[in-house]
């Protein structure tokens, strides 16, 4: 079992400390390139949303993380103390549609359940709580 | 996966475009800065990126759409397997000319 976390405040400036926070994982915990991706691009996905949406003018939210890997599964936690804010609720892009009918942005959190096995949220007393979980292959693949 | 820093340049001739590094949320202004600084971009060489997010999947789109909307094309080329995988679950594979890197 590995298991690391890390705290920042929801700014956007501290999304470069959240890399170097996974790549210290990577180092421990050998994962496939795609994988380690993949979570980066989750983590990178909830983390923006935390700052566009759960900081109040007055304050900037807390967001604490945690990367855990058991039994080959990988379990991605992001916790904020922000107002009530779940992303699995934001609309669906529709990625069907051609060129000129597309939509640009809007595609983070979709991204996110596409390339995860499971993602859940919940708001725990006063905190919103993101949980993504993944088997993860052979680091050699 | 690489700490390289993101870096966009002209390759050999005014169309061509390099990008390299991680396009994270973080230069996703001055990217788009860049490539809307050139007038008809013909290719985007893909082929130093090792990491993409929305925000600069929002970046490509709006530079494809933008050469759309003048008659014109963009090609992405030499993209690594687990860019092109984000690509396909965005859906822009069934609407960008995108091309693997070749291993």
């Amino acid at each position: 079992m590995s298991e690391r976390h890390v705290s920042v405040p929801g700014h956007a400036s501290q999304l470069g400390v959240l890399v170097r926070f996974l790549h210290e994982f990577w180092s421990d915990a050998k994962v496939p390139q795609a994988t380690a991706m993949t979570f980066e691009l989750a983590l990178e996905e909830a983390f923006m949303n935390v700052v566009m949406h759960g900081s109040p003018t007055d304050r900037v939210a807390r967001v604490d993380v945690s990367l855990a890997i058991v039994d080959g599964e990988l379990t991605l936690i992001i916790e904020d103390d922000g107002p009530p804010f779940d992303p699995l609720t934001l609309a669906t892009p529709n990625i069907s549609a051609n060129l000129d009918e597309r939509r640009v942005g809007g595609l983070g959190v979709f991204l996110m359940r596409k390339m995860m096995d499971n993602v859940r949220y919940q708001r725990l007393e006063s905190r919103n709580q993101l949980q993504m979980i993944k088997r993860v292959g052979n680091a050699d693949e | 996966m690489s700490d390289a820093a993101f870096s966009i340049r002209q390759g050999a001739h005014a169309g061509e475009i390099l990008m390299s590094g991680r396009l994270d949320a973080s230069q996703c202004d001055a990217a788009l800065a860049f490539l809307n600084a050139v007038k008809q971009p013909e290719v985007i060489d893909l082929a130093g990126l090792d990491y993409i997010a929305s925000a600069g999947l929002r970046v490509i789109l709006m530079t494809v759409k933008r050469c759309n909307a003048q008659g014109s094309g963009v090609r992405l080329i030499n993209v690594c397997a687990p860019i092109y995988d984000i690509f396909h679950y965005a859906g822009f594979d069934q609407i960008l000319d995108i091309s693997r890197a070749a291993n």
